[in-house]
C-alpha cells in the first residue's frame, strides 16, 4: 500500500466519474497532499455539495460529509468554527461554488475562516448532463445554450482575490506536481485557501465544441494556462482567451476567523462578564 | 419565599432556556421578530467559550448548525417566515441525515415577506411538510414565558434524544411580550445528553431496529464516518435500492411514531365536564383561557385543549376526547391550518367549526367567546 | 387589586416601549405582582406608529394584550386615531397638547391634555426622557406601582453619572399633572 493510499475509502469504489475525467486525478492529489502532512485520517473531513465533484468525499478515507448543492461551504463553516483544530476541505464544482453557492462563496473568504476549499472548474453542469454554468466560455454550446453562451464568465480565483481571500491559486488537472504542491501548501494556510483546479469534461462540454476527448480538451487547456508573468504581458484582448497559473494571492499575515473570535470575541466576553458580575447587575 | 421573579422578553426567555439546555453553537440571520435571540447569544455565548456566529442568510445558518452538530456542539437558529422558507432546504438535510438541531420559529404574518411585522400562526403546515419528500418532525409551542422555558428545554432533549431537527414555533405576541417569570435553578433543569454511538471499522452508523433510538454519531470519534443527504444505508453510502430505502424510510419514521407518549404534550382548562372543547395553541390559546371562563359565567360549558406539541399531532388524545364531547372549536391565527387536521382527527358525530383570522390582529377573549356562543346556538 | 390596563401610543423613538419595560419591572420586582408589556411594532425604525399594552393584575395573566383599556397616554396624532380603540368609557386619557389635536369622541374619559413632549426638552434638554416623565405620569394617576418603589428602581436602573437627570424627569413628569 502506498502512503496516500491510506486515504482513500476503496470499499465505496467504483466512482461516477466518466472515462477521462480529470476529478480521478484531483482525488489523488488531494489523497497524496494529505499523505506528504501525513495527517491522522479522523482529523480531516471532506465536505461537498451536489455535481461531479460532490461525489468526491465518499472516496477518501476521512471523515466526510455530502451536503445540499451550493452549501458545503456553509457546513464546514460550523464544523471549522466547532472544531478549529481540525482540517476541514471543501470539494466543489464551478456551479455549485459560483452559481447556487456563490454567496457562500464570497462570504467564506471576506470570513478568512480555515476552510481549504479545492474548486474542481471544468466549465459546465456535467452531472446534470451538460447545461451552460457561471463559468463556461462565451459562444460555447451546452444544453442549455444551443445557440452559444452569450454571458461572460467569472474569472474564479480574481473574483475569490477581490473578495479578500487569503490564499488563492490556479492550476490544471495537467500539471499534476504542481498540483500537489499547491494542494499541499493551501492546506498549510491557516486562513480560507482555494485552489481552482482547470479540468476536462470531454463528455458534456468538449463534445459539443469540438473538444470530444480527453487528450484534445486538455490540450485546449494546456494552451490556455501561463504564468502570472506571461499573462501580465498580454493585451486584454489576449487576456480573454488565457487564465494565469500558480499561486495568485498569499496573506500569511491575515488571522483566521476561528482564531480571531478565540483569540478577541471569547476574552473580551468574558472580560464584560467580570465587570457585569462585579457591579451586580 | 418564593423565588425571585423577573420579567424578560419571550425571545430572550427561549435563548436564555437554549443555554440551560447546554446549546453551545448559535448560527443565524437577523430578522424581525427573532432577531432578540441572536443578539442575547452573541453576548452570552463567548462568555462560556461557546460559539456564535451571524451567517450571510438563513440556509448559510441551518448549514453552519448541523455542520456544528455533526461535531459534537448543540446549536440552534432562530428566523421567521421568510427566513424559515429558506430554512426548509437544510430542515430536510437534518431529517434524512438524522442530526440534531433546535430551530425559533417566530411567525409573523405571511406569505412572502408579508406583515413585518403583525403576528401570525400560519407556518403550522409550512413546519410539517416545508421541507419536500416523506418525512417525520418534532414541532413545540409555548404560550406562556414559563412555557417558553420549559418547551425550549424540551426541544432540546427530544432533538438530542429522537437525534432529529426540532421546531420550536412561536408567534410574534409571545416572542416580544416582556413577561414575568421565575427562571428555575440550573439543578432543576433535566438536560438529556445522548451516549456516542459505540463505533467499529464497519461504521454502523445507522444500524438499528425499528423504533430503536439512534446514538449519537459525530465526526471525529476515532472512526471517520461518512454522512450523506441523500438516502444512505446503513453505514451512510448513498443507495438508491428500494429495500434499503424502505428500510430506512421506515427507521426514520418510527422513531417519532413509535414513542409518541415522549413527544406529544398538550395542557387542559376546564375540561371535566365541558360540552365543547376549544383547540387552540400559542397567543389563541391565551385568548381561548380568558373566552372559557368568559363563557362558563353565562353557563356554556366550555374547556380548552391546549397543544404544546404541535407535530406530531396529538390524533389519539384528541380522539379519546371525541368519545365525550362533540363540539370542537379551532382558534387559530391564519386561514385555516390545525383545523384540517383537527376535522380529520374528528369522528362523523363531532362538530367541527374554526375561528380564522390572518390580519395581523390576534384573537381577544370576547371574539372567542362569540364564536363560542354562535357555535352552542 | 384585580386586572389593570395601560396603553402607549407614540411614534418610534419616544420611549414608550422603555417607559412600559419600566413599568413591569417594578410591578413585578418591587411588588410581586404579575404583569405583562406587549409592544407591537411596524418595522424597527423611528418615526414609525408604535403601541405598547401594559397589564398588571395579582394574578397570573392570561390575555397578554389589552382589550379594555383603563389608562391611555398617547403623544402623536397618527397613533391616537389607530390606538384609541377598547379604552375603557371612564377610562383616563393622556394627550399630548401639541402632538395630538384632533381628539374626536372623548366619551366620559377622565381627559388631561399636557405637552409632554415640548417640556421634556425644555426642562430636561434630551427628548430620550420622554421614558421617565411617561412612567412618573402613569405612577402618579393610577397609583399601580408604588411612588418610593419608582424612585428606587429607577435609581437602581439608571446610569449614575444620569442619576440626577432622571429623579428630575419624575419631579417634570409629576408636575404636568
Amino acid at each position: 500500500m502506498r502512503d496516500y493510499e491510506r486515504y482513500i475509502r476503496y470499499r465505496t469504489f467504483p466512482t461516477p466519474w466518466c472515462p477521462g475525467c480529470g476529478d480521478g486525478i484531483v482525488l489523488k492529489t488531494i489523497a497524496m497532499a494529505f499523505a506528504d502532512l501525513k495527517l491522522p485520517p479522523d482529523d480531516i473531513i471532506v465536505v461537498s455539495g451536489i455535481g461531479c465533484s460532490g461525489r468526491m468525499p465518499t472516496f477518501f478515507n476521512t471523515n466526510t460529509l455530502h451536503v445540499t448543492h451550493g452549501r458545503a461551504l456553509t457546513f464546514a463553516t460550523g464544523i471549522k468554527l466547532a472544531r478549529p483544530e481540525k482540517t476541514v476541505v471543501v470539494i466543489s464544482g464551478d456551479g455549485d461554488a459560483t452559481a447556487i453557492g456563490g454567496n457562500h462563496l464570497i462570504h467564506a473568504a471576506r470570513r478568512n475562516i480555515g476552510i481549504k476549499m479545492i474548486l474542481i472548474n471544468n466549465g459546465i453542469y456535467g452531472m446534470t448532463g451538460g447545461q451552460v454554468s457561471p463559468l463556461t466560455p462565451q459562444k460555447f454550446i451546452t444544453e442549455t445554450t444551443p445557440y452559444g453562451n452569450i454571458e461572460p464568465k467569472f474569472m474564479a480565483s480574481e473574483l475569490l482575490i477581490a473578495a479578500k481571500a487569503s490564499f488563492v491559486a490556479r492550476e490544471t488537472v495537467l500539471r499534476m506536481h504542481p498540483l500537489r504542491q499547491v494542494i499541499k501548501k493551501s492546506f498549510e494556510h491557516k486562513g480560507f485557501s482555494v485552489v481552482e483546479v482547470i479540468s476536462n469534461c470531454h463528455i458534456n462540454l468538449g463534445r459539443r465544441n469540438k473538444l470530444k476527448d480527453p487528450i484534445t480538451m486538455t490540450k485546449w487547456i494546456a494552451s490556455r494556462s501561463v504564468t502570472q508573468a506571461e499573462y501580465d504581458k498580454l493585451t486584454s484582448e489576449e487576456k480573454a482567451h488565457k487564465y494565469p497559473v500558480g499561486i495568485l494571492m498569499e496573506d500569511k499575515e491575515r488571522l483566521e476567523y476561528s482564531e480571531l473570535y478565540y483569540k478577541h470575541i471569547v476574552p473580551a466576553a468574558k472580560e464584560a462578564a467580570a465587570k457585569q458580575s462585579a457591579e451586580g447587575k | 419565599m418564593s423565588k425571585k421573579r423577573e420579567v424578560l422578553q419571550g425571545n430572550i426567555i427561549a435563548a436564555k432556556a437554549a443555554v440551560a439546555a447546554g446549546c453551545n453553537f448559535y448560527a443565524g440571520y437577523p430578522i424581525t421578530p427573532s432577531s432578540e435571540v441572536a443578539q442575547y447569544m452573541s453576548a452570552e455565548l463567548p462568555k462560556l467559550g461557546y460559539d456564535f456566529i451571524q451567517m450571510e442568510d438563513e440556509i448559510a445558518s441551518l448549514g453552519a448548525c448541523i455542520g456544528a452538530s455533526l461535531s459534537g456542539k448543540k446549536a440552534l437558529t432562530a428566523t421567521s417566515g421568510p427566513g424559515f422558507s429558506l430554512m426548509q432546504e437544510h430542515l430536510g438535510m437534518a431529517v434524512i441525515a438524522e442530526i440534531p438541531v433546535v430551530i425559533i420559529n417566530v411567525m409573523r404574518g405571511g406569505p412572502s415577506t408579508g406583515l413585518p411585522t403583525k403576528p401570525a400562526q400560519a407556518d403550522m403546515l409550512q413546519a410539517r411538510w416545508g421541507t419536500h419528500g416523506d418525512h417525520p418532525i418534532i414541532a413545540l409551542y409555548p404560550a406562556f414565558s414559563d412555557e417558553i422555558y420549559s418547551e425550549t428545554i424540551r426541544a432540546f432533549n427530544l432533538s438530542e434524544k429522537f437525534w432529529t431537527p426540532v421546531i420550536l414555533m412561536m408567534d410574534e405576541v409571545i416572542a416580544k411580550a416582556h413577561e414575568d417569570i421565575e427562571i428555575p435553578d440550573q439543578k432543576e433543569i433535566a438536560v438529556f445528553n445522548g451516549a456516542d454511538h459505540p463505533l467499529d471499522e464497519d461504521l454502523n452508523i445507522y444500524d438499528r431496529q425499528i423504533g430503536e433510538i439512534p446514538p449519537r454519531v459525530d465526526f471525529f470519534k476515532g472512526y471517520p464516518i461518512h454522512i450523506d443527504s441523500l438516502e444512505h444505508d446503513r453505514h451512510g453510502w448513498p443507495t438508491t435500492d428500494p429495500a434499503l430505502v424502505d428500510k430506512m424510510q421506515t427507521l426514520r419514521m418510527q422513531k417519532i411514531y413509535s414513542r409518541l407518549d415522549e413527544i406529544i404534550k398538550f395542557k387542559e382548562y376546564r375540561m371535566e365536564d365541558a360540552e365543547i372543547m376549544i383547540f387552540s395553541f400559542g397567543v389563541s390559546a391565551r385568548a381561548a383561557i380568558a373566552a372559557v371562563d368568559l363563557a362558563r359565567q353565562q353557563g356554556i360549558k366550555a374547556g380548552l385543549f391546549q397543544a404544546l406539541t404541535i407535530w406530531p399531532f396529538p390524533e389519539r388524545e384528541l380522539k379519546e376526547r371525541f368519545k365525550r364531547i362533540k363540539k370542537v372549536l379551532t382558534v387559530e391565527m391564519n386561514m385555516g391550518q390545525m383545523k384540517l387536521e383537527v376535522e380529520r382527527v374528528a369522528t362523523d358525530d363531532v362538530n367541527t367549526r374554526a375561528l380564522l383570522r390572518a390580519n395581523g390582529v390576534p384573537f381577544t377573549p370576547a371574539e372567542v367567546l362569540q364564536s363560542l356562543k354562535e357555535f352552542v346556538k | 387589586m384585580s386586572r389593570y390596563e395601560i396603553r402607549y401610543g407614540a411614534v418610534g423613538g419616544q420611549g414608550i416601549v422603555t417607559a412600559g419595560a419600566l413599568l413591569v419591572d417594578i410591578a413585578v420586582e418591587k411588588e410581586s405582582k404579575y404583569a405583562v408589556e406587549s409592544p407591537t411594532y411596524t418595522a424597527t425604525v423611528r418615526g414609525g406608529p408604535t403601541k405598547v399594552d401594559i397589564i398588571i393584575d395579582s394574578e397570573r395573566i392570561i390575555f397578554p394584550q389589552a382589550t379594555a383599556i383603563d389608562f391611555f397616554l398617547c403623544t402623536f396624532q397618527k397613533p391616537y386615531e389607530l390606538y384609541k380603540n377598547r379604552i375603557k368609557d371612564d377610562a383616563i386619557v393622556i394627550v399630548d397638547t401639541n402632538l395630538v389635536k384632533d381628539l374626536g369622541d372623548t366619551k366620559n374619559w377622565k381627559l388631561f391634555k399636557v405637552p409632554i413632549i415640548n417640556e421634556t426638552k425644555k426642562q430636561l434638554g434630551n427628548i430620550v426622557l420622554t421614558s421617565v416623565v411617561t412612567l412618573a405620569i402613569t405612577q402618579k394617576l393610577t397609583n399601580i406601582v408604588d411612588f418610593q418603589n419608582m424612585i428606587d428602581y429607577v435609581k437602581h436602573w439608571a446610569p449614575k453619572e444620569f442619576y440626577d437627570l432622571n429623579m428630575k424627569a419624575i419631579e417634570v413628569g409629576r408636575s404636568l399633572v
